[in-house]
């Protein structure tokens, strides 16, 4: 059976399974199930939470980085892996304790100000925005490629699908949708990954096989050859990085505090009635995450190698245009992969350096989105596999969208709408403005999918290093001192983001020529400069906090509760 | 074709349902209409049974008025009326009273029938602004009831009262001045005592006391009082279980604003259950009380037939069940000798919400002061199990659930009720969910009102976690409505194969939980679910239209499912075969479960964040 | 001779009757001018009245194709040219007018005009025009505003200015059968407002 009918059968089942497991959710039956069982079961929960952690951007994206990068690309692993745990840890247990349901919440009534909720909710709705843009061009990139149209009209696709399933299909974040929608991500991307394995190294686990020799009987190691392509094609070598130490640290301390504060993922922990099972469902999640993201280097080197194998040949000479495998006319066709022959010779020659650039020898040009999609295909595997990595990357992309929508609409909705702007408005025209808020994000999302992805990139930057110059520190105070005060946290807001925005806008948008580790301040490129703002805005709450009256005293008490292990006993003490 | 006039063509199609319908709807109707001069004069010609028509405004004012002779709603330029009988068929009852006079488009039942057949969204909007009309009719119906009355309504006077420093003979002088036969003794506009024409007799005259004492030496501290947005059923529950006469009224923020009596009851009309209450209340054995229960079901009955309103059913039901518990703590204590600290019998779930029904159970306990000995403990063990056991012998079924004061959980202290509710609300489990839903309706019945107040202000305390509300929302969302996705209904089925609609469990229930919800993240401390919704309109967590909409649904659903009660066999109780019902009554049901839903995705939106 | 007598006995037996027995064709014409002899009419509309009710399934409005001159006509009225080539000869017009009015009261805002037009075009053309009565809602408001004491302004007997006297609805549209229910609707007023609930004679209305 061709790939196309099979990818419409396979997606087409998890669809089925996600909408049956909604309607039976939904039905009421689970009621007393629910109760009998006492809840969602840990492990369930902590697949849930996974499944909203891992976004299209770590299903398709992260490989297809560390495959370029190399190195580089470890920062988003770490930074990302760095912040589930330091929101597992730090942030949501405290908020559980503090009774918020959300982090504007907390940071509004933990600083007795309705001007730093309304800071923290714009916060959230701008880090959701990006967030789901990226997942719009994932999204559009499955669609583009299976069902043969260009990437364009994969992100309308894939924006119509969004829409039914998070706006009209009740916008609902249900448990059991969510494990199913892990269960098919994972599955999805550790079939290939084996296969591949197996055929390359003979392990057959890819951790283990990632640092194995190669099967072919040359003893060589996987990494090894790697290392040598990348230096014979141009590329710095592929197990050391080209950025320097203190920017790798930076990026990674700002991805990783910038994504603790991710609002959609808080909102599971919450969601878990005893406090012992949040624990235990964490530690699920991570090992769910740990699954893929120890995959996702070997998933990596493996595509590379292939990819660099059949393009330019075993021989290293180039493969005739004309006898190019299928992978690469079918994801030509999306206008993902573009060939262009420079010198004549009717052969596909991939080096370092842009196809534009006369002077560089490379012809090939290939979005670095696409290498999990054609993992598969480039590995030679069978037809249901790579149907398998599309389902798997549109359940990675629902799962998180559903959520951030989520929190987009409901900020809008109910934060900015009914609490603040316009308390009279109806049930009937909340959830109006709900939907329209999500259609709203999707729509501008879906113009970020299509539009230059070096701006998407731009913007993500952005969005983590605002996170983290703003948000965290806040979180962080508002937690860990009880005598911050409004004055203190908003001053340290607003210098935080100011100087972030400001030094991304000065690299990325108006001197991007200066963009070089020369002209940066200590050597900290855009991307990592979230974690100077975080600095600035510990400092400066610190200094206005000295010239600024008292925190209330309930507010003290309030605080010191939350981190006082104190249980039951005192909250209703006279 | 005939010719239609610009002016009147124009002012059609801004109607609804014209300005949804085709041109050619629009011109049917304007060149098939008469117009005539709406006036005082003339207003009795018109809405005659004999003739139905359909009525638009063009101009002028005009009520619509019902056989009761009570306005039912105002109508005015755009507003049509006489439809519902073009629609049913029935008698036309309710009457048009001219305000201002004005044209009036008029449209006959042929013209009428052929739009309706030719159009669906002609049909559909007079079948909603029907349903919306018999929705409104239920919620002026209640205020016949004379026991239903606000008290504020029986209040005449304005307050009189003076300070407690005030003397004896001031007082007296100030009383036959307003010719009262009683006073309010304040402080800082706070009541602090009452003192009445008996006071002077028994505790001054009586007693020689020097009128140029002050009154505070002679006042009855600390009175009972009323809410004047009470009710006037809980006024002479209040003034009956005491036997006291006069009721000091005061406003949310504890203002006196005037005194209600006895007599001021008494203008009332009688009604036959309120005289069981006063008769249960001075009822001095057991055996007195059970020979008065037995008149309940018998009475309930007879006085069913007199009410339109179900909530009145539910409270005098309730009302009975307190003063039979009341009395039977008093009896106990007669004969074990008075209490040997403070306490408080409490009630929780429908007989809280006062919805009870002939077939609820008893769902009570005793709430007591902490640091109890074990004898107190003891003693009030022995009051729960006594009162608990009188009660079913006054044909109040034990709670399957073992919520009773007999059973010792249910008989704590102040700090173990707390530690009780603070684990469900810090450990939403679905079972904890459960518990909340009956233990969060709680009202208090007799003993101290101190220690009740005590409980209630903690709860409120440790009450205010957003994840406990969110666990409730998510909780109220787990229970659908029995709407399908293509607008039917959902039937469930017995074990005897009848197919049937459960009106309590998927309608009732539902308004009953998101008011808890609401009630309790505003700090709203009522059970009723119609008071509650009443209180939350102080409060911007849900506006007035919804609120509004959700007491009609209440009412509506409560009230069918009262009629079918009475008519139907084979089905389990609070359950319906829709296809007894018309189609009129069909779509009114739809429409109020299509608003319960609306309620919940709201709930699930503000509260959960629309995580489940 | 015997015509004008048996005239005033139509007249006097007329005056006689109920409201309720007799129908009502409120019209209005749209002309070109003010002079019957030089100017003509450009459209004829009307709706018929009856119990007190108007029916607009009666409403008529015939344009008059044979129209020469238009001079004020197409500025006020909003008629043109291609409008007039939907309408019929003067003699159709003319023939259903007089059909209609047949043992009917005529009511006018302004009869004197409207009259006026029609019995010399009738005339012209031979036929008849023989309502029961005339009715002039113009000169009803006009005695009882000099009942009343009120002082009379040039414009303040204008179907319009009547019209917002008695509170009734502005119409902005202006062409012959707007203005004929325009009318119609002043009737409906004028009657509640003369019998005050007791039945009418047709007497009080002329």
């Amino acid at each position: 059976m061709d790939v196309k009918i099979l990818t419409f059968i396979i997606v087409g089942l998890s669809f089925a399974l996600y909408v049956g497991i909604a309607i039976w959710a939904r039905a009421g039956s689970t009621k007393e199930f629910y109760v009998a069982g006492g809840g969602v079961p840990p492990v369930a929960n902590g697949m849930a939470t996974a499944a909203d952690w891992m976004s299209a951007a770590s299903f398709i994206s992260m490989a297809g980085i560390i495959s370029f990068a190399g190195y580089d690309g470890g920062v988003y692993l770490m930074g990302w892996t760095g912040g589930y745990v330091l929101l597992a840890l730090c942030l949501a247990p405290y908020l559980r304790k503090f009774g918020k349901f959300t982090v504007p919440d907390f940071i509004g009534d933990r600083y007795y100000s309705q001007v730093a909720r309304v800071v923290a909710i714009l916060c959230a709705i701008f880090i959701c925005f990006t967030y789901i843009a990226g997942q719009m061009r994932g999204v559009g990139v499955v669609f583009s490629r299976f069902l043969e149209v260009d990437i364009e009209t994969g992100v309308y696709i894939g924006m119509v699908i969004v829409f039914f399933y998070a706006v009209l299909g009740g916008m609902k974040g249900i448990t059991y949708t969510q494990v199913a929608q892990y269960c098919v991500l994972v599955f999805a991307y550790l079939v290939p990954a084996v296969f591949i394995s197996l055929m390359m190294t003979g392990h057959l686990l890819p951790q283990t096989g990632f640092g194995a020799t190669l099967a072919d009987g040359s003893g060589v190691y996987m990494l090894d050859k790697l290392d040598g392509l990348s230096t014979e094609l141009g590329f710095s070598q592929y197990t050391e990085g080209s950025k320097s130490m203190i920017d790798v640290f930076a990026i990674t301390a700002a991805l990783m505090v910038g994504t603790a504060g991710l609002p959609h993922v808080i909102v599971r922990f919450f969601t878990v009635p005893k406090v012992k099972d949040t624990r235990i469902s964490a530690a699920w999640t991570l090992v769910f995450i740990a699954i893929v993201y120890t995959t996702a280097p070997a998933v990596a080197s493996f595509a590379r190698v292939n990819m660099i194998d059949t393009i330019n040949g075993k021989d290293g000479n180039g493969t005739l245009y004309e006898e190019a495998p299928t992978w690469v006319k079918n994801w030509e066709r999306t206008g993902l992969i573009t060939f262009e022959d420079k010198n004549g010779d009717g052969r596909m020659n991939y080096s370092a350096g842009k196809i534009s650039d006369p002077n560089s020898a490379n012809e090939v040009n290939i979005d670095r989105d696409i290498m999990v999609l054609a993992n598969p295909e480039i590995a030679n595997l069978p037809a249901w596999v790579i149907a398998l990595v599309a389902a798997g990357g549109i359940a990675a992309a629902l799962s998180t969208t559903a959520g951030l929508l989520l929190v987009i609409s409901t900020s809008v909705s109910h934060d900015l709408l009914k609490r603040t702007l316009k308390p009279d408005i109806s049930d009937k025209q909340e959830l109006l403005a709900a939907r329209l808020a999500a259609m709203t994000a999707i729509a501008i999302s879906a113009y970020f999918g299509i539009n230059p992805p070096g701006f998407v990139a731009s913007v993500v930057a952005f969005a983590f290093g605002l996170a983290a110059a703003s948000f965290f520190p806040a979180i962080i105070m508002g937690i860990f001192s009880k005598k911050m005060n409004k004055e203190g946290a908003i001053a340290g807001m607003i210098t935080g983001i100011g100087f972030t925005a400001a030094y991304i806008i000065y690299f990325k948008f108006i001197s991007p020529e200066l963009n070089a580790p020369a002209n940066w301040l200590f050597g900290i490129s855009p991307e990592g400069i979230g974690i100077i703002g975080m600095l600035v805005n510990f400092i400066v709450a610190a200094v206005v906090l000295k010239l600024t009256a008292e925190t209330p005293k309930e507010v003290q008490d309030m605080v010191d509760s939350i981190r006082n292990p104190k249980g039951s006993g005192e909250a209703h003490a006279h | 074709m005939t010719p239609e006039v610009a002016e009147v063509a124009k002012f059609v199609a801004l109607q609804a349902p014209f300005s949804q319908l085709p041109e050619a709807a629009t011109h049917y109707f304007v060149s098939h209409l008469e117009i005539v001069y709406l006036n005082k004069d003339n207003q009795s010609q018109w809405l005659k049974s004999t003739e139905p028509n359909l009525y638009l405004v063009r101009s002028g004012q005009y009520d619509l008025v019902n056989a009761k002779e009570e306005v039912i709603t105002q109508i005015a330029e755009g507003d049509y009326f006489g439809f519902p009988s073009l629609l049913t068929g029935d008698a036309i009852q309710n009457r048009i009273e001219v305000s201002t006079p004005g044209l009036i488009y008029i449209l006959n039942q042929t013209s009428f029938d052929y739009l309706r057949r030719e159009y669906k969204a002609f049909e559909q909007h007079f079948v909603r602004a029907h349903a919306n009309r018999l929705l409104s009719s239920h919620y002026q119906q209640k205020s016949d009831n004379w026991s239903e009355k606000k008290i504020s309504e029986l209040l005449t006077r304005k307050a009189i009262t003076l300070g407690p420093d005030a003397s004896i003979r001031d007082a007296a002088v100030k009383m036959s001045e307003h010719g009262v036969s009683s006073i309010m003794v304040t402080e800082q506009e706070s009541l602090i005592g009452v003192l009445t024409d008996r006071d002077l007799r028994n505790r001054v005259l009586a007693k020689d006391v020097d009128p140029n004492m002050a009154i505070n030496q002679v006042m009855t501290a600390k009175p009972k009082f009323i809410f004047e947005n009470n009710r006037v059923f809980s006024a002479l529950h209040l003034m009956l279980k005491h036997n006291i006469h006069h009721l000091p009224v005061l406003d949310e923020n504890y203002t006196p604003l005037g005194m209600l009596t006895s007599t001021d009851l008494l203008r009332q009309q009688k009604s036959d259950p309120v005289q069981l209450i006063g008769r249960i209340y001075k009822a001095t054995s057991v055996q007195q009380l059970r020979l008065y229960a037995q008149e309940i079901p018998a009475l309930l009955k007879s006085f069913s037939h007199n009410i339109d309103d179900i909530s009145v059913m539910g409270k005098l039901l309730s009302g009975l069940t307190d003063a039979l518990t009341s009395r039977l703590i008093r009896i106990y204590q007669q004969e074990h000798g008075t209490a040997p600290c403070a306490f408080s019998f409490i009630c929780f779930g429908s007989q809280a919400r006062e919805e009870q029904t002939l077939h609820s159970d008893q769902d009570n306990g005793l709430l007591l002061p902490n640091n109890l000995t074990e004898a107190q403990r003891a003693y009030f063990k022995g009051m729960g199990e006594f009162v608990c056991e009188q009660l079913v012998e006054c044909g109040i079924k034990r709670c399957p659930g073992n919520i009773m004061a007999s059973n010792p959980e249910c008989c704590g202290t102040l700090n173990e009720w707390s530690e009780r509710f603070f684990k469900w609300i810090k450990s939403p489990t679905p079972q904890a969910m459960l518990n909340c839903k009956i233990f969060f309706d709680l009202r208090f019945i007799d003993g101290s009102n101190e220690l009740y107040s005590d409980l209630c202000v903690s709860l409120e305390r440790i009450s205010k976690n957003e994840l406990f509300f969110a666990a409730m929302a998510t909780d109220i969302n787990a229970n659908s409505v029995p709407i399908g996705l293509f607008q039917q209904f959902k039937l469930e089925k017995s074990e005897s194969k009848h197919k049937y609609l459960d009106l309590k469990k998927r309608g009732v229930v539902i308004i009953n939980d998101i008011a808890r919800l609401y009630a309790l993240k505003a700090g709203v401390r009522r059970a009723n679910t119609l008071e509650r919704l009443d209180a939350l309109t102080k409060f911007n967590l849900i506006s007035a239209k919804d609120i509004y909409n959700l007491k009609d649904c209440w009412r509506y659903l409560t009230q069918l499912r009262l009629k079918t009660q009475l008519n139907k066999e084979g089905l389990p109780g609070n359950c319906i075969d829709p296809e007894m019902l018309t189609s009129l009554e069909k779509h009114q049901l739809k429409e109020a479960f299509y608003l319960i839903k609306q309620a919940q995705q709201a709930c699930a939106f503000k509260f959960a964040r629309g995580s489940l | 001779m015997q015509k004008l007598v048996q005239k005033a006995f139509r007249y006097l037996k007329a005056k006689g009757k109920s409201l309720d027995e007799v129908e009502f064709v409120v019209l209005d014409l749209e002309l070109t001018g003010l002079d019957p002899k030089v100017h003509e009419i450009v459209s004829a509309a009307w709706v018929t009245m009856c119990s007190d009710r108007i029916q607009l399934k009666s409403a008529m409005h015939i344009i008059n194709s044979d129209v020469k001159q238009l001079d004020q006509s197409p500025v006020y009225h909003g008629i043109d040219e291609q409008t007039l080539n939907e309408g019929v000869s003067l003699e159709a017009l003319m023939t259903e007018l007089c059909d209609a009015l047949h043992d009917k009261v005529l009511v006018c805002h302004n009869a004197y005009l409207d009259w006026g037009f029609i019995r010399l075009n009738s005339k012209a053309l031979g036929l008849e025009a023989l309502p029961l009565a005339i009715v002039d809602t113009m000169q009803i408001e006009k005695r009882r505003q000099l009942k009343q004491n009120t002082e009379l302004h040039q414009d303040s007997l204008t179907l319009a200015n009547c019209r917002t006297r008695y509170q009734l609805p502005d119409y902005e549209v202006h062409n012959a059968l707007t203005d004929a229910l325009a009318t119609a609707e002043l009737l409906l007023v004028l009657i509640n407002k003369i019998g005050a609930g007791k039945p009418l004679k047709l007497s009080a209305l002329m």
